[in-house]
């Protein structure tokens, strides 16, 4: 009687179908595997781009067309597959000195993904020596100076913006610079002054120049207005997951552990989100916490094998800090991954780290890259 | 706005959308590679590939609609097969190895993403021991396309990543006792971290463990044990060979409610003589738990019934293990009168809120 009330449970709260995890071996004909358009048109884009590539893969009207799009496509998802597609549509001009406009562009941004900042910057630097006054090429430049810590160089190109026409994108790339110097009361005031012109910018803009301003708010610990700036943002359009990202470490800030699991639920299969709502189902004793844990470990312990390991080291960092209390070993992480990049968010993870467990060298290094640029970011 | 001017506005949007993205998150989705030795000598190579990259480096969508259905999928077989045989060249020991389609077992693997699985004979004329493979799978659409390899059975458990090119792998024998010995850590580790498994079995033991002398209390519980095994040990073999599979959330709310009835029967009859019973019907759910864990090793794939057989001692080792560790101490407790009034009704209770919040949780 217990065995039947077992199973008339099991299937009353059924909501998976069965073998969900089965093989599936045979099928009617016009059985749907795979339906891009119900995740997103530019898939179904992408799609049909890869299709008149593959015909012809050395048209760089194609190959550019499908890089772009690919390259989109892992920015929203973070699928490595599209990152290599992306790479390998523009495989002929790759060494090329001076390739087409939009290849040079296309492979400097490829570079700046895949964290080679300085070579980005210096590919785009003698890009920008060619093509004067390109906005999109100069904003990459000074993102690939500044993530690479040669802010000498970022705050020129960031200054060439301005010449360049476009004074108010000035503010915002030095906004960055000055957070990435820990100097982040700076920042925060010189975009509190202008939130009226943020809301006058087209949508991708806005969005770039609020999550600065949101940054920079949880920079200075006022964690209650990032967290309503990432709110008004998520309710005017979808988030892309780096967005989420940044919107879910003002929710643990904040320790609002019930909204990182809503907010990142749908995107478990990505590693840095795993990370987030493993920390927030160990700060809830949630059940899975053990299974989410294992598998968090097991992706990372595969990544650290793969040669793109070092576009994992923020999240081995965390992981170790947060997951596994560790400090010192995510220390180890951390100055490895500001070795590579120096984003405020690589600074302050260093920082954080080496203030719990007082690590004064790992403090002094910081200190004296920062102190180092003292008195430069003045425009 | 003439085209120009649209199209510099439309490559400066893209430059404002990945510019504040950045590399936030970095999934590299592997093809897997699973090679099955078996005893016998024959070897089972599958591999397995997620939808959207066959259909970037093979095309199955051939009417491009954006939708790939099973007709296209299965006209596409062949070209798929042909497509791993070209760019996956194997070699033991200096001979080449032939793969031989098993068009039959292969198939689809539904998800977010779903995948698709090929497997083959992998036929050398010589032993195999030392395999040199070079890999080239995708590496048409994505010239960094890295391979997980997981090598199971003959004691040569491994895996590794493998990037595109040559790689040799030495198969070796590390014999049955180390290729099993991890099933049964396996199955131990899975127990002991299963904190709703150990409830429901604890709160079936405590009012065993006040029976009379140390033998019928021993005998009670030894009922109970084989009980939970006799039954988990059927679901759990049904569900890790595909022959039987339930929803892991369904599966999960009731091993929690399993631990609240057994928690409310012992607070109303804290000397029931129910316990085989109740671990028999509730372990077969319990069992479906199990063949979850399994699958997440991500080995069930492969699974022998040898392997399956070291899980489940694992399992048992676990169990005793509780019973050794448990058993002195609520029959030191159960020579008093206070362990029926009070113990054993406070912890069924305590067991029986975790079981119901549980409940709760894995409802939401």
């Amino acid at each position: 009687m217990v065995t039947v009330f077992a199973l008339m449970l099991i299937f009353y709260f059924s909501e998976e179908k069965q073998a969900e995890t089965g093989l599936l071996r045979s099928a009617s004909a016009f059985t749907p595997i795979y339906q891009a358009a119900e995740y997103s048109q530019d898939l179904v884009a992408l799609l049909a781009a890869q299709r008149v590539f593959n015909a012809n893969p050395s048209n760089p009207k194609t190959a550019i067309k499908l890089s772009r799009l690919s390259l989109q496509m892992y920015q929203s998802n973070g699928n490595a597959r599209f990152l290599g597609a992306a790479k390998s549509a523009l495989q002929p001009w790759w060494d090329v000195s001076e390739p087409p406009l939009e290849i040079w562009l296309t492979r400097g941004r490829l570079l700046q993904t895949e964290h080679y900042f300085e070579t980005a910057a210096q590919d785009l630097s003698r890009l920008n020596s060619s093509h004067p006054g390109n906005i999109e090429a100069l904003l990459l430049e000074t993102d690939a100076w500044r993530r690479a810590g040669r802010i000498n160089p970022a705050k020129k190109t960031c200054i060439a913006l301005a010449f360049a026409g476009r004074p108010d994108l000035t503010l915002f790339c030095t906004a960055e610079i000055l957070l990435s110097l820990g100097e982040s009361k700076k920042a925060e005031a010189i975009l509190g002054n202008r939130l009226d012109d943020i809301r006058s910018l087209g949508l991708g803009e806005q969005a770039w120049a609020w999550s600065i301003y949101a940054d920079s708010l949880l920079a200075i610990g006022e964690l209650d207005q990032a967290e309503r700036i990432w709110d008004s943002i998520a309710q005017s359009r979808e988030l892309l997951l780096s967005y989420k990202l940044s919107y879910a470490d003002v929710l643990i800030a904040l320790s609002r552990w019930q909204q990182v699991t809503e907010l990142l639920a749908a995107d478990a299969d990505k590693t840095a989100a795993l990370l987030r709502l493993s920390l927030a189902a160990k700060n809830t004793a949630a059940v899975d916490y053990e299974t989410m844990r294992e598998r968090l470990a097991a992706r990372l312990e595969v990544a650290a094998e793969s040669a793109a390991a070092h576009l994992y080291l923020r999240e081995q960092a965390l992981y170790a800090f947060w997951i596994e209390e560790d400090s010192k070993s995510a220390l180890e992480f951390a100055l490895l991954n500001w070795e590579k990049q120096k984003g405020w968010e690589d600074v302050e993870l260093v920082l954080t780290i080496a203030r719990s467990i007082d690590d004064t060298a790992a403090l002094e290094q910081i200190q004296q890259w920062r102190e180092s640029f003292a008195g430069t970011t003045a425009l | 706005m003439n085209a120009r001017g649209r199209l510099a506005r439309w490559i400066f949007a893209c430059a404002m959308l990945v510019l504040t993205s950045q590399v936030a998150a970095h999934e590299t989705r592997f093809t897997r590679l699973m090679l099955d030795m078996g005893d016998d000598g024959q070897a089972l190579l599958s591999v397995e590939f997620d939808v959207l990259d066959l259909e970037l480096a093979v095309g199955l969508d051939s009417d491009a609609d954006g939708s790939i259905l099973w007709y296209e999928y299965e006209d596409k077989r062949g070209d798929i097969e042909d497509y791993i045989k070209r760019s996956l060249q194997l070699e033991s020991d200096g001979q080449s190895c032939q793969l031989q389609a098993l068009r039959e077992s292969g198939g689809i693997r539904p998800g977010k993403v779903p995948s698709l699985l090929t497997r083959f004979n992998l036929v050398c004329g010589n032993e195999l021991n030392l395999l040199s493979l070079n890999h080239q799978l995708l590496t048409n659409i994505d010239q960094a396309s890295s391979v997980l390899l997981k090598i199971s059975g003959s004691g040569a458990d491994k895996s590794m990543v493998l990037e595109p090119g040559f790689s040799s792998i030495e198969l070796g024998d590390t014999g049955f006792f180390a290729a099993n010995i991890s099933f049964v850590e396996q199955g131990i580790y899975h127990i002991l971290i299963g904190i709703d498994h150990l409830a429901f079995l604890l709160l079936l033991i405590l009012p065993a463990a006040r029976r009379g002398n140390l033998r019928d209390s021993l005998v009670s519980i030894a009922g109970i044990v084989t009980a939970f095994t006799l039954a988990h040990s059927v679901t759990l073999a049904l569900s890790a060979t595909g022959y039987l599979s339930l929803p892991s959330k369904s599966v999960e709310v009731v091993i929690a409610a399993s631990v609240v009835l057994a928690g409310i029967i012992n607070l109303i009859r804290p000397r029931h003589r129910m316990g085989w019973m109740i671990a028999y019907s509730f372990g077969l759910v319990h069992g479906f738990g199990f063949a979850g864990a399994l699958a997440e090793l991500d080995i069930a794939q492969s699974l022998r019934l040898v392997n399956l057989a070291s899980f489940n001692i694992g399992v048992e080792l676990g169990q005793v293990a509780l019973v050794v560790l448990t058993l002195p101490l609520l029959r030191l407790l159960g020579s008093k009168e206070i362990y029926s009034r009070y113990t054993v009704r406070l912890l069924s209770l305590v067991c029986a809120a975790a079981g119901s919040f549980w409940m709760l949780q894995r409802l939401a």
